[in-house]
């Protein structure tokens, strides 16, 4: 049995790996290429990476990842409760309503005190 | 499908995290000025004192023996949530003088409070870190809340690092210790301890109890952990200064008790006579630096370096008895340190000075109550009866030469000797030294509130100290079972 | 029975002096009158609602208890901070309360005008929560506990008028003299709780300690009883500690009158009437306790006979009466050492505020010599005066003299007939003095200066009331304890209420008893002794219109002068305890001890923490750098010591 589980992983793992070399070798091969001063820094916007470390930079940027993290790991909590679910019953629901209330109050409170605003 | 969910277990952090999304709600859509969240803050912390007072006695563990609900548990929420309590009451005319939409002060205490519950009820080390980051999350922009003060921001910065890299130490050493025993859970620990042999002796293991070590030792800042300590002091905005002293240590140290109860007895020897040299180096390198300090806040910083040396004087000690006048420390000391910095919140100025010796100058012609309780607090601090400070000393040291570490103990009153030097600096400026002239403002109604809850509790633990050295006995029980 | 109300009779004092000492200055003298005041009044109502629950009890069973929580738990003692009232308690509360709460109300008018108002009051509350403390508590610790607040109180009161070097010097003479009794208070204290503990009782509960005293052997309970009894002749001024007491006379007169004449000096009798159990099984220690008060009775008489401050004579008529009480405790009398200890604090309370009355009359003065004549301007203050002296003197049928009646036929009685004598001379001498008092006051010519003597007045309301409850007190005060053999006279049954109310709380010693006739012959004796007194001291300053001081000095100039110097006791101790002890002090404890010792070891080590401070911050640099590095450093030895070790 633990072996059986072992083995699903290493081809996951396997799949995976493959799955995201070839996608940059492909695009590498195969995209078009315009080899401009902004198009070959790794982001075409954004903070400079390289440089000196004492500039002033937008905090705004921040605040709109932290706010994408937040929002990512929630779903990502969704995925093995989606596959339970039906096991956990209506307990199940209750729970993930919660969940998601407690993120709700946050994502209100933020939005109230103005981080999606750009300007 | 069965549950092992008992909400009672985690009933007062419910009433914290309820207030919490309440407060921010109406944070969220009220005006500038942010009293109102404080009052809501205050009822809820109210409610959960009152709530931890009436659970008082029950024994729940629950969630997969992830949390308990004990005495020992009970008994540091009050603590915390009292410090909670006098800061909020100090903080609500403070907050609205130094930040226009200072809302958010309110609720990062209150999810560094919900942190430290979780940290101090927590039976699994995973937990631990839980409560230990969200606690510390919350304070480090705490830290940093007056965000146009250069020292606040640094003292904000520095604090952020280094607790990432102590945060990084505690992780290895609990994955270490994982790596050998196979279970994060406290109990089962101690169980396979208890049964195995030479575990002194496997290094993993013992790198593991390190790691771990020195986690802590940061959070209560620990010489020489403690570096942060008084730039971020210093730093921050007064109340926070005084929570940060109170609660932030009294929960580490409430985790510290438990896995040095619960997990190492079996290391008690090797464990022990590690904390006696932390101890020892703190508490003499924490009272000479404050000798020669000119800032008050900063002068407190390294006091309450030193304070926590005194605390792991009882924890040295390894008794029950040792265990519970640390537990009795650190409540005495809540009630003190927080009392203090409400002083100096009321001294601080909007620029952020004000906290320097000669601030306090002449003080007692101006505000003679004011400054008999500051002298009272001071005297606390300094270990001089009837005080709460006094009795908590003499608690620890106690026990400390009943479990025969005689040299420690006298080392400890050698060094709380020095300590009156720098407490009754302060004590002699508000009384025999000049007013260079300050601008008179009557004090606020919560800071007077604050202060005088936390008078109530120095008079209290130092007149009748054997009713809470009861409870703090009984705690202790809680976790030995 | 437990009553939890018991412990409000301390609580208002204790708010009263918390409220005036903090804020008093703020809330102006009205108030601050007003909040003592109803303090006092507050603990004397609940003290007679007690009084009435506890008479409603069985006589057997009156005992009322309040524990308020343990005080003291170290494992080998426990001791609770607990109140406890039987008989004997509610009678000195009753006497501290009522008493107090009168020279309260006087004080409102005494102190009228005082710079620090509030600040005496303040003092006056704590004195009363630290005396009902004393009275209250249910066991010896928290007696003592008591029993040094009152030291306290009385040193801050007697050093009241601090700019006043004579105070000042008062106040600390009051307090050292009180410390050396009260290091022989503790050593018995010590003792007996060492004696305790060895037979397994772990606690010092007067309760206990009373069923189990016959555990312990009577040599140790009677080195106790003299040790405890030690405390008791500083606290209470007797030989050879009495000296603080007349210089106490420098605080204002309401303080000596609560203070030094009605209530904390009487500690002492109440601490031995409250250890009775103990001193019944040493009877060694109880006959020093009768010696000494009977010599100092006698002693402290002759002493008033020629004091000119009107003050200073109260003041030796305290030490003398107190010495009475001790005769009455110790001849085994306890309930006649406790009623006189009550009706004295009737009379010598209204003496003394009676004196401060002439005094606040006069402007001040003090000196007797410069009174006289006085009867008619101050007609009130004359009249309870006289009222006072004739309870003190033992004319029949006033307050004193049942008391002091009860205390000689008692020693009579037990066989201790020298002592008697000694009482017996002292009754003829407290009636010479305390009239010589009166004459040389309120009658004869008027010596007044012309100062003085155009601001003569009469006291006002808030003063004279509570002269007139006093002097009311003194004459009736006695009749709650008329001797079996008056009472039979009218046909009245038990009539000696006190003793029989005291009873239970006393333990028998043998009794004497004594032919009616010699009982009767005593009283007469006695009756004589007093109006003797009167009419000598009536003979010397009225009708030969002698001058006192100068007839005196031309007949018996050596005695006259050994008198007036209080033989020389003052100077004797001067000579032999503290000039030697300050010759020591300052040349070698001072000048070699404390400067190079002392100083060099504080001031160096001092220095070197400083030193140590200076560089040791050097570290703390603010570099994060460096606090990283720091961070590494404990890393490193911490992992080491776990891995190597």
């Amino acid at each position: 049995m633990q072996n059986y589980n072992l083995i699903n992983i290493a081809i996951y793992a396997v799949i995976i790996i493959g799955f995201a070399v070839i996608t940059v070798l492909l695009s590498a091969l195969v995209g078009p290429k315009a080899k401009s001063n902004e198009k070959l820094s790794p982001y075409e916007c954004g903070v400079e990476p390289v440089g000196n470390a004492r500039f002033s930079f937008p905090v705004k940027y921040y605040v709109i990842a932290l706010m994408f993290l937040i929002f990512d790991v929630e779903v990502v909590f969704m995925y093995p409760w989606a596959i339970i679910v039906r096991a956990l019953g209506a307990f199940g629901m209750y729970e993930m309503g919660v969940f998601i209330f407690i993120v709700l109050v946050g994502f209100v409170y933020a939005w109230k005190k103005g981080a999606f605003e750009w300007e | 499908m069965h549950f092992d969910l008992n909400y009672s277990a985690i009933l007062p952090q419910i009433i914290i995290g309820v207030t919490l999304f309440i407060s921010a709600t109406i944070d969220a859509f009220s005006s500038a000025r942010k009293w109102p969240v404080g009052i809501i803050t205050l009822f809820g912390i109210g409610a959960g004192i009152s709530s931890a007072v009436y659970l008082w006695g029950s024994n729940i563990v629950s969630f997969s023996q992830m949390v308990s609900l004990d005495e020992f548990s009970l008994l540091l929420f009050i603590t915390v949530m009292i410090a909670g309590f006098i800061t909020v009451l100090v903080s609500l005319k403070y907050v609205d003088d130094m930040e226009p939409d200072g809302g958010h002060f309110y609720l990062l205490l209150l999810s560094s409070l919900l942190g430290m519950m979780f940290l101090v009820s927590a039976t699994n080390l995973i937990v631990i870190v839980l409560g230990l980051e969200l606690m510390s999350l919350s304070i480090y922009p705490l830290v940093g809340f007056t965000r146009d003060r250069q020292i606040s921001l640094e003292g904000a910065m520095k604090y952020l690092i280094l607790g990432a890299i102590a945060t990084a130490f505690l992780l290895y050493g609990i994955a270490l210790i994982y790596s050998v025993l196979g279970t994060t859970n406290l109990y089962t620990i101690a169980r396979i301890l208890s049964t195995a042999q030479h575990m002194t002796g496997n290094l993993v293991m013992m790198a593991g109890v390190a790691f771990i070590l020195i986690g802590f030792s940061f959070k209560v800042a620990l010489v020489p952990f403690h570096a942060w300590t008084p730039d971020a002091y210093q730093g921050a905005p007064a109340p926070i200064t005084g929570f940060m002293a109170a609660a932030v240590k009294a929960a580490s140290f409430g985790a510290i008790i438990k896995v040095v109860i619960i997990v190492l007895q079996s290391f008690h020897v090797p464990v022990a006579e590690a904390l006696w040299w932390l101890s020892a180096v703190t508490m003499f390198t924490g009272n000479i630096i404050a000798v020669m300090q000119k800032n008050v806040k900063r002068m407190l910083a390294y006091s309450s370096i030193a304070h926590a040396g005194y605390v792991v004087v009882g924890l040295v000690s390894g008794t029950a008895f040792g265990m519970s006048s640390a537990v009795f420390y650190l409540l005495s000391y809540t009630f003190t340190i927080t009392g203090s910095f409400a002083i100096i919140t009321y001294l601080e100025k909007n620029d952020g000075t004000g906290s320097e010796l000669s601030d306090f100058s002449g003080l007692a012609k101006e505000h003679p109550i004011l400054s008999l309780i500051m002298a009272v607090f001071m005297l606390s601090l300094a270990g001089i009866p009837p005080t709460a400070g006094f009795m908590a000393k003499l608690y620890v040291f106690s026990a400390a030469i009943k479990s025969g570490y005689i040299g420690l103990a006298i080392f400890g009153i050698l060094t709380s000797v020095i300590s009156l030097y720098y407490y009754l600096r302060i004590v002699y400026a508000m009384y025999f030294e000049e007013s260079e002239g300050r601008t008179d403002t009557p004090v606020p109604a919560g800071i007077a509130a604050g202060v005088f809850i936390a008078l109530w509790g120095v008079i209290q633990l130092g007149i009748l100290p054997s009713d809470i050295m009861n409870f703090a006995m009984q705690s202790i029980q809680s976790l030995i079972h | 029975m437990e009553l939890n109300i018991v412990r409000y009779i301390l609580i208002f004092p204790l708010l009263g002096f918390l409220v005036n000492g903090l804020v008093g200055k703020r809330l102006g003298n009205k108030a601050v009158g007003w909040i003592a005041n109803s303090a006092v009044f507050i603990s004397f109502a609940l003290v007679v609602y007690i009084f009435i629950q506890l008479l409603s009890m069985a006589p057997g069973s009156r005992l009322i208890t309040d524990t308020v929580y343990t005080w003291i738990n170290s494992g080998s003692l426990t001791i609770d901070f607990k109140l406890m009232i039987d008989p004997l308690t509610i009678v000195m509360l009753l006497v501290v309360t009522g008493v107090g709460f009168l020279i309260h109300i006087y004080s409102i008018g005494y102190m009228h005008g005082d710079r620090s108002y509030s600040r005496f009051f303040a003092y006056l509350n704590l004195f009363m929560f630290s005396m009902l403390l004393l009275v209250l508590s249910s066991n010896i610790v928290l007696m003592f506990v008591g029993w040094e607040g009152v030291g306290l109180c009385s040193y801050l009161l007697i050093g009241f008028w601090y700019e006043k070097d004579s105070a000042a010097n008062a106040g600390k003479k009051a307090f050292i003299t009180n410390r050396v009794g009260d290091y022989g208070f503790l050593l018995g204290l010590f003792l007996l709780a060492s004696a305790f503990a060895s037979k397994g009782i772990l606690t010092l509960d007067f309760t206990t300690m009373a069923a189990h005293i016959s555990l312990i052997s009577p040599q140790i309970l009677t080195i106790v009883g003299i040790l405890l009894f030690v405390g008791a002749t500083g606290k209470s001024a007797q030989l050879p500690l009495y000296v603080w007491l007349p210089d106490a006379m420098e605080g204002p007169t309401p303080v000596s009158a609560l203070i030094h004449a009605a209530t904390m000096v009487t500690a002492g009798v109440y601490m031995i009437a409250r250890m009775n159990f103990l001193y019944v099984l040493a009877p060694e220690a109880l006959e020093v306790v009768a010696i000494v008060g009977g010599l100092t009775a006698l002693y402290a008489a002759t002493i008033g006979l020629v004091q000119n401050d009107i003050k200073r004579v109260l003041a030796y008529s305290t030490i003398s009466q107190l010495g009475y009480m001790f005769v009455g405790v110790g001849v085994g009398a306890f309930s006649a050492g406790i009623f006189h200890l009550m009706t004295h604090a009737f009379f010598k309370a209204l003496l003394f505020l009676g004196a401060g009355s002439v005094i606040h009359a006069l402007s001040g003065e003090q000196d007797m010599r410069k009174m006289g004549g006085l009867k008619n301007k101050i007609p009130v203050t004359h009249a309870v005066f006289l009222a006072a002296a004739l309870a003190i003197s033992g004319i029949p049928g006033l307050s004193g003299f049942f008391s002091k009646d009860s205390i000689l036929a008692a020693a009579y009685a037990s066989g201790h007939t020298v002592i008697w004598l000694l009482g017996f001379i002292t009754a003829l001498l407290t009636a010479f003095y305390i009239f010589r008092l009166i004459y040389m006051t309120f009658y004869g010519e008027s010596r007044l200066d012309k100062h003085a003597a155009e601001h003569v007045h009469e006291s006002p309301k808030v003063m004279t009331v509570p002269l007139i409850i006093l002097a009311v007190l003194s004459v009736i005060g006695g009749y709650i304890g008329v001797p079996q053999l008056l009472g039979n006279l009218v046909g009245w049954h038990n009539s000696d209420i006190f003793v029989n109310f005291l009873a239970p709380v006393f333990r028998t010693m043998p009794k004497h008893e004594m032919p009616v006739s010699t009982e009767s012959w005593l009283m007469i004796g006695s009756i004589a002794m007093a109006i003797l007194g009167v009419f000598f001291a009536w003979y010397v300053y009225i009708k030969s219109k002698m001058r006192p001081a100068e007839h005196a000095a031309e007949s018996l100039p050596g005695v006259y002068r050994l008198l007036l110097n209080k033989y020389y006791v003052d100077e004797v101790y001067n000579a032999i305890i503290i000039k030697p002890l300050l010759w020591m002090s300052e040349n070698f404890l001072w000048k070699i001890f404390d400067v190079r010792v002392v100083d060099g070891t504080v001031n160096g080590s001092a220095q070197v923490t400083q030193w140590a401070s200076t560089k040791l911050r050097k570290i703390q640099t603010g570099d994060f750098q460096v606090y990283v590095m720091l961070f590494l450093i404990g890393v490193i030895s911490v992992l080491a010591y776990f891995v190597l070790r």
